[in-house]
């Protein structure tokens, strides 16, 4: 073989593979390693990390826990991820960084062999991100057992979203850089039925996947002298069951048995104040309101128990956090426009950076929509009635957002009510 | 293992570094050893019981033919070898039949054991058949009936004729190799030549392409139309029909370029199977564009055998003398395209292939002889210019047109659905059923495919013309692309590649049917 030639075939094949990965990167479903690509690239140190399910995903905020308590902490987690997964993303992430406690969530902790509990998505969605070597090889080996493509299925992203290719967007164009630290935060309101009944009875657990799996996670930290938390995020009453509370208390057994701590927000005298009327987002998840009265406490469990230290006023760990919360407010204001309703609205923004002023049509119809009243009291919303077209046009109300500090215009939503849903509904 | 995986590819790098580091004399036993392994991995291990029983039926019979007390070709055989000889061919035969063609006597005995229940209904062996026994018993049958002619040497090296009859890549979906053109190139040596990769890795992809982009994305709708034609009336039983061509085609053409892409890499060159086929102006032209070793061995070794058989030369001269010389040509015709069409047919395994495409097959060549002294006049009244590009193409529709009405059969589940579907095509141009508006109405999109899925069947069959015009003019379509500026042949097959990956239909929730072809 010439030189020549072999010259061209190793350009040809770079190509080749420059190609692949191009389209890999375009293709893929660019939730599947939002938060957890960030973490694997940092060079940060944490204090905490949190893994596990939505729940936790879409819990636990570690700008707001930095804001209020000066820990350094990351959330791992990611939806749909069952503790199978979990394990390999625990054992991965304690190779990047040194964390003096994890959190991990028991919502996906079956007790059956052979059984995965989480879908071919939310798979891809916790193992993406993880980089290519014998961790993810093993968790790619264990998911393949359950799919179809076996490890194909989870090796390549092309195998998976490659007929994604009718479905692109602008944004699968843009190199994005998530600055919320993992975490899912929602806005949405939804209220849910309290949980009525409880137990202290536990299941006596058979040793099924998901409790093989959590024992080896606590069985890491202890070896890796990380304090292991089970928590059990609150959930709604219509998740709420006397089975459920059985196996929630054999998983606390087992997780005290090894050397881990159990925090149980569903438990009877559990100590948190949850309003299940404006506290959840959906039927499932804590909203951000709900998701902060969780994170208090695990926050005061790090700082009172742990001993973990307030770093607000290290430089080396207050910088960096600033440079990354004004990033995060950034890509907050542009992530504004995704909430389709003016609650979530005045919700995803939040911050105490901002004041909020409204105008309606007509006052009386706020009240109608769930949860508005709370909001604008909540967040101290300036509310204008009777303003004329040149403010609204042909909306029905436009929410103004400006800066505290020096009152300057940050961002204009504009709504239209809908009658029939009774909801001020994001305006096209 | 399907050919189609990542799985097969990685074999076939792992088998080619494993080939090109054994010293070229040996290698031959690499690619046996290799063989051996890749059957074990696709198929179920114990049934290469029945493939070296074959290779022994074929060896032992060489042997004896080989031996110059029992005779030679050209003075003929003694009894003992020619007996020999049909024993082998008798059990090879007899072993298919039981395996492969058990739907024949499962069928048969089911319909007689209804009418008269004295007679069972048998049930298949309880054993898996070989894998690629439809293709091996062909080149078996060819080996023993070539060393009886002389035109290969029988092999005294079992080992050696067991690799001609196992060969990997061709036991999936063929073609079906000749002896004396196959069995040299392993013993050749071949020296590692990143040229045979190139061409081995280009022959693969375009495989790849037919196979993911087109076949199974058509198979889509046709396996819609074909699962439940109650649901699809009117002009859905003509896109179900007229498409199938197109899956089959990309399926099984894909197939062979994959499995003499693989073996190019080894240097070895298979015969082709497919030349353009839809380009034929005939059915007599397409069959011999259509899947060309297996119609080139049943002419070869059924209709010329049986042309030559003393009784049917005593049929045809007897013809001569009282109908003249046409009607002893038409004679001998009829009967030579019979006994290899039903050859044919059997070989596929089941009777609706028989009926629907053997004797239909049979009846319009047949009907096209008779015929053609008459077509020719008439077309000579209306002064129509055969050379002409509306003539040409009109032909090559009807060839099309015909050939999808014989497929009707070979993919409905059985000959009474196949009968209920060109009966819904004949019906579907009546006033009550027509249904023109699926073309306008978004109908069409709403049976598995998309807009979009269709843009890319129309876009990847206009590239598959391309390269067929490509190749009757250059041979193949990658000898013109060779000739090009190295940027745009990059971009050709960097572009195919892409093609490919992203539009090849693959990945989870999708399960890749195996080849049409894959199963005899």
């Amino acid at each position: 073989m010439s030189r020549k030639k072999a010259i061209s075939t190793i350009v040809f094949l770079i190509l080749v593979a420059l190609v692949t990965l191009f389209l890999s990167n375009l293709l893929r479903d660019k939730t599947s390693r939002s938060g957890k690509n960030e973490y694997f690239n940092a060079k940060t140190d944490f204090d905490a990390l949190y893994f596990g399910a939505s729940r936790m995903h879409e819990a636990i905020d570690p700008i707001y826990i930095w804001q209020n308590y000066g820990v350094s902490s990351y959330n791992l987690a990611s939806a749909g991820e069952s503790i199978q997964i979990t394990y390999f993303v625990v054992k991965e992430a304690l190779e990047h960084s040194h964390p003096k406690v994890v959190f991990v969530d028991s919502a996906i902790i079956s007790d059956e062999k052979d059984e995965i509990n989480c879908g071919y998505g939310f798979v891809h969605q916790s193992i993406d991100a993880l980089p290519l070597n014998q961790n993810k090889l093993d968790a790619i080996k264990y998911a393949g057992k359950f799919f179809d493509g076996g490890m194909m299925a989870f090796l390549s992203p092309l195998y998976a979203y490659h007929n994604r290719y009718e479905g692109l967007t602008k944004d699968d164009f843009k190199i994005d850089y998530n600055y919320d630290k993992g975490a899912y935060m929602v806005s949405t309101f939804r209220e849910v039925r309290e949980p009525a009944e409880f137990t202290d009875e536990a299941d006596t657990l058979k040793g099924g996947d998901g409790t093989v799996y959590l024992t080896k996670i606590l069985d890491l930290c202890k070896e890796r002298g990380v304090q292991c938390v089970l928590v059990d995020v609150p959930v709604p009453g219509n998740m709420f069951s006397l089975s459920r509370q059985r196996h929630m208390n054999a998983l606390k057994v087992l997780t005290e048995g090894h050397g881990g701590v159990y925090m149980g927000f569903n438990e009877k005298d559990a100590d948190i104040d949850i309003d299940y009327r404006y506290n959840f987002g959906d039927s499932v998840h804590l909203n951000y309101i709900g998701g902060n009265k969780a994170a208090d406490k695990l926050a005061k469990y790090m700082t009172d128990d742990l001993g973990i230290e307030d770093h607000r006023d290290d430089p080396s760990y207050a910088e960096p956090w600033k440079a990354d919360i004004e990033k995060y407010r950034a890509q907050c204001i542009e992530r504004a426009v995704e909430q389709t309703d003016a609650a979530a609205y005045i919700n995803w923004l939040r911050s105490d950076d901002y004041t909020f002023r409204m105008y309606v049509k007509d006052k009386d119809l706020l009240s109608t929509q769930y949860a508005m009243d709370y909001c604008i009291d909540k967040y101290d919303v300036e509310v204008i009635e009777d303003i004329d077209e040149e403010q609204v046009g042909n909306y029905d109300m436009k929410i103004e957002v400006r800066r505290k500090a020096d009152g300057e215009f940050a961002a204009k939503q504009f709504f239209k009510y809908d009658y029939n849903g009774k909801i001020y509904m994001k305006a096209e | 293992m399907n050919i189609i995986s990542l799985g097969f590819i990685l074999f076939l790098i792992a088998a080619a570094v494993i080939y090109y580091i054994t010293p070229g004399k040996v290698q031959w036993v690499t690619m046996l050893i290799l063989s051996i392994v890749f059957y074990c991995l696709a198929a179920t291990p114990y049934t290469i019981l029945f493939l070296l029983f074959s290779a022994v039926t074929a060896y032992v019979t060489g042997l004896v033919l080989a031996d110059p007390k029992n005779g030679d070709p050209l003075n003929g055989f003694n009894k003992k070898a020619a007996s020999a000889a049909a024993i082998a061919i008798i059990l090879n035969v007899g072993i298919w039949f039981l395996m492969k063609g058990s739907a024949y006597w499962i069928q048969l005995s089911a319909w007689l054991h209804a009418r008269a229940s004295v007679i069972p209904a048998m049930k298949a062996v309880p054993i898996a058949a070989a894998f690629g026994m439809g293709y091996y018993t062909c080149q078996t049958i060819g080996y023993i009936v070539d060393c009886s002619w002389g035109t290969t040497k029988p092999e005294k090296n079992f080992f050696k004729l067991f690799l001609f009859l196992s060969f990997f890549p061709q036991l999936t979906t063929g073609p079906i190799s000749r002896h004396e053109a196959l069995a040299p190139q392993f013993y050749k040596g071949v020296a590692f030549s990143i040229d045979n990769i190139e061409r081995g890795a280009q022959r693969i992809l375009w495989g790849f392409f037919k196979k993911l982009v087109i076949a199974e994305r058509v198979s889509v709708i046709v396996n819609a139309v074909y699962g439940n034609p109650a649901s699809f009336t009117g002009l859905w039983t003509w896109i179900g029909a007229l498409l199938y061509p197109i899956q089959i085609y990309a399926d099984f053409s894909g197939s062979v370029d994959v499995v003499i892409g693989a073996a190019e890499i080894f240097g070895i060159t298979l015969p082709e199977n497919f030349n353009n086929p839809f380009f034929s102006q005939s059915s007599q032209e397409f069959w011999q564009r259509w899947h060309i070793s297996l119609g080139s061995w049943a002419k070869d070794y059924i209709m010329y055998p049986v042309l030559k058989s003393k009784r049917v030369v005593a049929l045809t001269k007897s013809v001569k003398k009282k109908f003249g010389k046409r009607a002893s040509k038409l004679t001998s015709l009829g009967i030579g395209m019979f006994c290899t069409w039903f050859v044919m047919g059997v070989w596929h395994g089941n009777y609706k292939f028989i009926v629907g495409c053997s004797i239909w097959y049979w009846f319009v060549m047949l009907m096209y002889e008779v015929l053609s002294p008459f077509l020719s006049k008439v077309n000579a009244v209306l002064h129509i210019k055969e050379d002409s590009f509306s003539w040409v193409l009109f032909r090559r529709v009807r060839t099309y047109v015909i050939y999808a009405f014989s497929m009707v059969f070979f993919r409905a589940d059985g000959i009474s659905e196949a009968i209920v579907m060109i009966k819904r095509m004949f019906n579907a141009f009546s006033p009550s059923v027509i249904n023109l508006w699926i073309f306008t109405d978004g109908s069409l999109y709403k049976a598995g495919l998309t807009k979009f899925d269709f843009t890319i069947i129309l876009v990847s069959v206009i590239v598959l013309m391309i390269a067929a015009v490509l190749r009757e003019n250059y041979g193949y379509a990658r000898n013109w692309i060779a000739e090009q500026g190295l940027v745009f042949r990059w971009f050709i097959w960097i572009a195919l590649f892409a093609c490919v990956i992203v539009y090849g239909e693959y990945g989870p929730g999708y399960h890749s049917a195996d080849f049409i072809y894959a199963g005899f």
